[in-house]
């Protein structure tokens, strides 16, 4: 067990005592002088994915490293590789579901040697997994946690569009409790996914990751900070970015940004990051954004049709609300030590 | 107007996904159903997540149909795209429905009947919205193909009464724009009119939901599974319908632990299956090699896509039958059965769970995209005749002298479930002596080895596999085919065409690939003198299985374009044989032609 230490700032810093290079803050609207994911991409009107695998390679080619990327089967596949590929000059190898993580490694062995064969220059390539919750939660959870036990270099996104959306809304281990999906129905003997999701930051902080972090493509600079942070901390990090699905949430196109903003009021969503200092024996975690209301999880499940059903039954949406409201209590101590009184739910 | 004179009609009806294409099509196969008509579907999915061109072609006929039509005699386009894509399916003579606005060169064929149709203006006048088109289409079909407007207008209730009286009001009144504008506009091009028989009307569903209801036939117990195209369908439907029936039903994090959970729940006396793609059961080969080794009882079901790897998920392959006969480490026997309607797969799942139960041994259930998407009609009548015949455990041995895995005539060893007070016993993927203790002397595997494929044997020969392979032609021709899966409907299809054209030709459809029944194939072969073999796959997965299994030179006939046979190919290459036959032929020619594969355009 590591000892859970927060840090007393709230924010996003592009500080940290384990970087290996500097992180250059974007600034909220900052110019950011890089191309990610180039036109064409087949993605669905208000794909939080595609936004999010874009911000990220611009991200990762903020450090000047070329970005070698080992991209795990998927909707992001899909949409990103059909007729023409969107990825540009970013070196891509799709894999099949299990094994993103273990290829990624794969990839890095073959790097590090032609490096020592004198072949490319140290430090001239970032390695980059991206996987969607599926093949990270689910089929991918074996390599990629034996890759963060491995203790490569590398970094690992998890795109969390919380189901199997590529094959028709399945149920996945990122499945909010209730949602309906093609494999949770709502009857009267099944209310929806009985299940509470896993948390993959916090599975790979156990398993021994320097750096894990959540964002979201709509907190643009929080996001970018984040995934150059974690490509510069050396060892296995792991970034989480939440992905809104208009079709597989069964919500309007358009709604991203509010859809993002009200599962951080309703702190369903918690944007942190964490790192650990394996030899000292101990974690860090730092919140990055507070937003100033706070709301019941309803104005969260109303906005979307996965959790129609769910709305129907009121001691179910309490239950969520006391796990959120539970949770939560894990960083109060942080708004207390900057004297933000939370106004409670209800 | 001309007097409607075919009661049959194949449709194409080609689109961008989302302009509701699909909508349309299954709107004709649902009255069409209800007209007592049989009909069979193919469909097209594009790889893509939204957007891309989809097509879907439906026969539907006064008698029995088993495959989705040959040559469309009409084809809808609602864009550009759909008439290059599909012209070439059009039949001579054919009629193509288009959209008017489309500004791209119509391709020319003399003797089509060009039918422009302004479907996105008639929705926008009666509708207000250009998005109702598909249902204009509908309106325009159902005027010209005879099908009963107050049917469509029911379907349309059923399907847009929970979106509101206004949308609903909306689909019919273009609806109604298209009728009248068929009416008073267009003059009916060709002879085919759908007319209700006066049979009841008819069960609608796809391969993938007649396998789920197989299986719930079968008396399932436990399913595991983990979402691939294109077989999550099956999933779906039994999330819903499983514990209605008391079942369990359960989403395992990946293949591998689908069939682990499958293997426990057989272990404890339980039905349990699951269903996947070929990716899927690769990775599941391991866990059949434990299965066949502990003698459980499992049903899979591999809905085959194109390979290797990722390959081309949506769309249909033959590729995996020797994956399915053999894939796993060590000598691994499991039965093996191919469905080649879904009639038939309701009726081969429940098979799967008795040949299962009754040899303790993993049975797949191999089907293809083309299968398990594909709409057909059923007779309700079949639901009320499946039985399933459960193997109980054996309960009335003798505790003390109990041998899980002992030695018997027919191989099959005693299965007294765990829980039983005094029959424990261990099952272990470790070769084992007749107790179940591990034991792996060379004697022993020896022993384990014969009496496991003993029962491989024994299937062959069980009442039940009697009569399931399916023939077709005349049986004394010269030209044999051999074929399985769906590839069955269009071989059917060219049999009956070849006849016609006054060339003998017969065919055989084992359902049985594993075992296979030699006393069926055998005397088929060799009273063959040519011996074709269409299938889905490149190199010819069937053919080298006839061939090393009976030694007999195969003619191939591969087609690895995602999509299935067209009667007319298969057409083509009995003709060629037809004509080679006519010649003398040395044994050399023979030899050569056995060895080389021919691969279908």
């Amino acid at each position: 067990m590591y000892q859970v230490l927060f840090n007393s700032q709230i924010g996003t810093s592009p500080q940290s005592s384990l970087l290996a290079g500097p992180v250059l803050d974007p600034g909220e609207y900052g110019y950011i002088p890089t191309t990610g994911l180039t036109s064409g991409h087949q993605g669905c009107a208000g794909c939080g994915m595609v936004s999010g695998t874009n911000q990220v390679l611009r991200s990762l080619k903020l450090t000047g490293r070329f970005v070698a990327a080992s991209i795990g089967t998927g909707c992001n596949e899909v949409i990103t590789t059909q007729n023409t590929s969107c990825w540009g000059d970013v070196s891509v190898d799709h894999n099949n579901f299990p094994n993103t993580a273990s290829t990624l490694s794969g990839n890095r062995a073959a790097y590090e040697a032609l490096v020592r064969a004198g072949i490319l220059p140290p430090d001239s390539v970032i390695n980059v997994g991206i996987a969607g919750d599926g093949g990270s939660y689910d089929i991918g959870l074996q390599a990629l946690l034996a890759w963060i036990a491995r203790n490569e270099d590398g970094i690992y996104v998890c795109l969390n569009n919380e189901a199997y959306m590529n094959t028709g809304i399945q149920s996945s281990g990122a499945t909010p409790f209730g949602a309906k999906t093609s494999t949770t129905p709502f009857g009267k003997l099944s209310h929806g996914n009985p299940r509470t999701p896993q948390h993959l930051p916090d599975l790979a902080l156990a398993a021994g990751a320097p750096y894990v972090a959540v964002a979201t493509p709509v907190h643009h600079r929080d996001l970018m900070i984040k995934v150059q942070k974690a490509a510069l901390v050396k060892g296995p990090c792991l970034v989480e970015s939440y992905s809104v699905c208009p079709p597989g949430w069964n919500t309007e196109t358009d709604y991203m940004y509010e859809i993002t903003e009200l599962a951080l009021a309703t702190r369903l969503l918690v944007l942190y990051e964490a790192e650990l200092h394996r030899q000292e024996g101990y974690a860090i975690y730092t919140l990055n954004h507070v937003p100033e209301r706070r709301l019941p999880v309803e104005e969260y499940f109303q906005t979307q049709g996965r959790f129609r059903n769910l709305l129907r039954y009121p001691e179910l949406v309490q239950k969520v609300q006391s796990w959120v409201d539970r949770r939560w209590e894990f960083w109060n101590e942080v708004l207390a030590h900057n004297g933000l009184v939370e106004s409670r739910v209800h | 107007m001309q007097e409607p004179i075919i009661n049959e009609l194949t449709l194409r009806i080609g689109g961008e996904a989302g302009e509701g294409v699909i909508t349309v099509a299954e709107s004709m196969c649902k009255v069409a159903a209800r007209m007592g008509l049989y009909l069979a579907t193919f469909r097209t999915f594009p790889g893509e997540i939204k957007g891309g061109p989809c097509m879907m072609q439906l026969l539907a006929s006064e008698r029995p149909v088993f495959h989705h039509g040959d040559l469309a005699d009409v084809l809808v386009a609602f864009n550009d795209e759909a008439i290059q894509r599909n012209f070439g399916s059009l039949k001579e003579g054919g009629t193509l429905l288009y959209e008017t606005d489309i500004e791209a060169p119509i391709p020319q064929k003399a003797g089509t009947h060009y039918v422009p149709v302004p479907f996105q203006q008639i929705a926008l006048q009666a509708t207000g919205s250009p998005g109702s088109k598909n249902i204009v289409v509908l309106g325009v079909l159902a005027q010209l193909y005879g099908l009963p407007p107050d049917q469509i207008a029911k379907l349309l209730e059923e399907k847009f009464r929970r979106r509101g009286q206004a949308i609903l009001e909306n689909n019919l009144k273009g609806l109604e724009a298209g009728i009248r504008y068929a009416e008073q506009n267009i003059r009916k091009p060709d002879p085919y009119c759908l007319r209700p028989t006066s049979q009841p009307s008819k069960l609608l569903m796809t391969g993938n939901e007649a396998a789920a209801l197989g299986a719930l036939a079968a008396g399932l117990d436990c399913f595991f599974g983990y979402p691939i195209t294109p077989s999550s369908e099956i999933m779906e439907y039994l999330a819903k319908h499983l514990p209605r029936f008391g079942g369990r039903f359960l989403q395992t994090e990946d293949e591998i632990s689908a069939i682990g959970g499958v293997c426990g729940a057989a272990w404890a006396g339980r039905r349990a299956m699951t269903a996947t793609s070929g990716p899927g059961l690769s990775l599941m080969s391991e866990i059949l090699g434990l299965l066949s080794m502990t003698e459980l009882p499992a049903v899979i079901v591999d809905s085959q896509r194109g390979g290797p790897s990722t390959g081309l998920p949506t769309k249909t392959e033959q590729s995996d039958l020797l994956l399915a006969l053999y894939g796993s480490h060590g000598d691994t026997p499991r039965i093996v059965l191919a469905p080649t309607t879904v009639r038939e797969t309701i009726e081969l799942m429940v098979l799967a769970f008795d040949l299962a139960e009754r040899y303790q041994m993993p049975v797949i259930v191999l089907m293809d995209q083309a299968l398990s998407s594909r709409i057909e009609t059923v007779d309700a009548e079949v639901l009320s005749h499946i039985s399933s015949v459960r193997t109980p455990q054996n309960g009335n041995l003798d505790a003390e002298h109990y041998r899980r895995f002992a030695l018997t005539e027919s191989g099959v060893s005693p299965r007294v479930f765990p829980g039983t007070p005094g029959f424990e016993h261990m099952s272990t993927g470790l070769e084992h002596n007749e107790r179940g203790d591990p034991a792996y002397d060379e004697r022993m595997h020896t022993i384990m080895s014969a009496k496991r494929y003993k029962k491989l044997d024994a299937v062959g020969h069980d009442p039940s596999v009697a009569a399931l392979s399916s023939r077709f032609g005349m049986e004394e021709a010269e030209i044999g085919i051999v074929c399985w899966g769906s590839t069955s409907g269009p071989v059917e299809e060219a049999v009956e065409q070849a006849l016609a054209r006054g060339i003998p030709v017969k065919a055989i459809v084992p359902k049985l690939l594993n075992p296979l029944v030699h006393s069926e194939l055998k005397p088929f072969l060799r009273s063959a003198k040519k011996l074709l073999v269409p299938e889905m796959n490149f190199t010819g997965q069937l053919a080298s299985l006839l061939r090393s299994t009976y030694r007999v030179p195969v003619v191939q006939l591969n087609k690895v374009k995602g999509v299935p046979f067209r009667a007319k190919e298969i057409l083509d290459r009995i003709e060629q044989l037809a004509e080679t036959l006519g010649h003398k032929e040395s044994q050399d020619q023979r030899m050569l032609e056995s060895v080389g594969s021919e691969r279908a355009e």
